[in-house]
């Protein structure tokens, strides 16, 4: 059992450390072979986990080169296009011009009912709406509307709206942010003098989000009775 | 990126040297057992009692200082199974029990053999 317990204390930091370094992304956007290797990475670990008469060195070392070899592949795919391409394929057009390619549907094997099933979920009910349809290397749909069907923005309505950039958490339970200060270019004597104009203690604050135009908003903790 | 790959370069050259390191112990011990499996055999047909409990101590000894290297790479059962063999060899040698020497002599023989053969990265393993 201890040995169990120290070996997956071990096998946890060693797949964190392995998906640190493979880098942030979420499941879905993951490549084929990111995918692969995330999947080995975790049966592989399991063994060792498992099967105390197994040496732990068996699962660290086909760990250890399957990142090796996914952090030298992502790096030769940054390099060179051609390689890129042979790895993670190219997208595929499947809406061209509001024409549906069966070709390429069919290439892919993907039915007409997948890609309906993909269009509604991204909000378009009708095939006419669509200008064009690309799947991605990575499995996504993306699309492009016709443009009498795209909403509008701000640029077409002549509209000009104030940009107050990114809303950060510059206070969160009590503790300042050094990150969201500086994304928001505030300083910790802002945040003071704003928490002192209000007689408000840092410590009483649940949350507090800024912009760059310096507007902000304040939640104060709940006071548990 | 640059980060990266010198951790992963780092990462390669420990796990080439573990590779390194396991092969050459495995090759050792293999080397060792074998060459005192012989002459214990050489020994009992000499029937040279004294000399022959010596090279059982030295076996044990040999086995009981390598085992918790090589349970670090090896499965655990392929080591046990074959320090018990050993384990048996000297006490049959303290015995004086020929039939289960000669037995286990040979089994061990087969098993310090067996156990290199698998974990060389030769090509029918590999494949």
């Amino acid at each position: 059992m201890a040995i169990s317990l120290i070996r997956t204390v071990l096998l946890y930091i060693l797949i964190i450390f392995a998906l640190k370094t493979m880098g942030k992304r979420q499941i879905s956007e993951l490549q084929t072979s990111e995918l692969v290797v995330t999947l080995l990475i975790s049966n592989i670990a399991a063994i060792p986990m498992q099967n105390t008469g197994q040496p732990l060195i068996s699962g660290v070392v086909p760990i250890i080169v399957l990142i090796a070899f996914e952090v030298i592949v992502s790096m030769l795919m940054l390099k060179n296009s051609k390689f890129r391409r042979l790895i993670c394929g190219s997208p595929i057009v499947v809406i061209n011009n509001g024409k549906v390619m069966q070709n390429e549907l069919k290439m892919l094997r993907m039915t007409i009912e997948d890609l309906f099933e993909e269009l509604r979920q991204m909000d378009v009910f009708s095939l006419a709406d669509v200008s064009y349809a690309i799947v991605e290397t990575n499995g996504k749909l993306s699309v492009l509307k016709k443009t009498d069907k795209q909403p509008p923005d701000a640029s077409s309505l002549g509209v000009v709206v104030p940009d107050n950039g990114i809303e950060a958490v510059v206070v969160s339970d009590g503790e300042i942010s050094d990150f969201s200060l500086s994304l928001c270019g505030l300083s910790k004597d802002w945040v003071d003098g704003v928490l002192n104009g209000q007689n408000i203690n840092i410590n009483d604050v649940f949350i507090m989000t800024a912009n760059k135009n310096k507007q902000y908003n304040i939640i104060r903790k709940e006071i548990n009775k | 990126m640059k980060n990266k790959l010198l951790t992963v370069s780092i990462l390669i050259a420990l796990v080439l040297g573990a590779c390194a390191y396991e092969m050459i112990t495995i090759d050792n011990v293999f080397k060792d057992s074998c060459e005192i499996i012989d002459s214990m055999s050489d020994l009992e047909r000499q029937n040279k009692k004294d000399e022959l409990l010596e090279a059982s101590d030295k076996l044990y000894q040999l086995w009981g200082k390598k085992m918790p290297i090589l349970s670090m790479f090896v499965q655990h059962e392929i080591v046990d199974e074959i320090e018990q063999s050993i384990a048996i060899i000297k006490s049959s040698v303290e015995q004086d029990d020929s039939d289960t020497f000669q037995t286990e002599i040979t089994r061990a023989a087969i098993q310090i053999q067996s156990l290199r053969d698998t974990e060389f990265p030769y090509i029918e393993n590999i494949l």
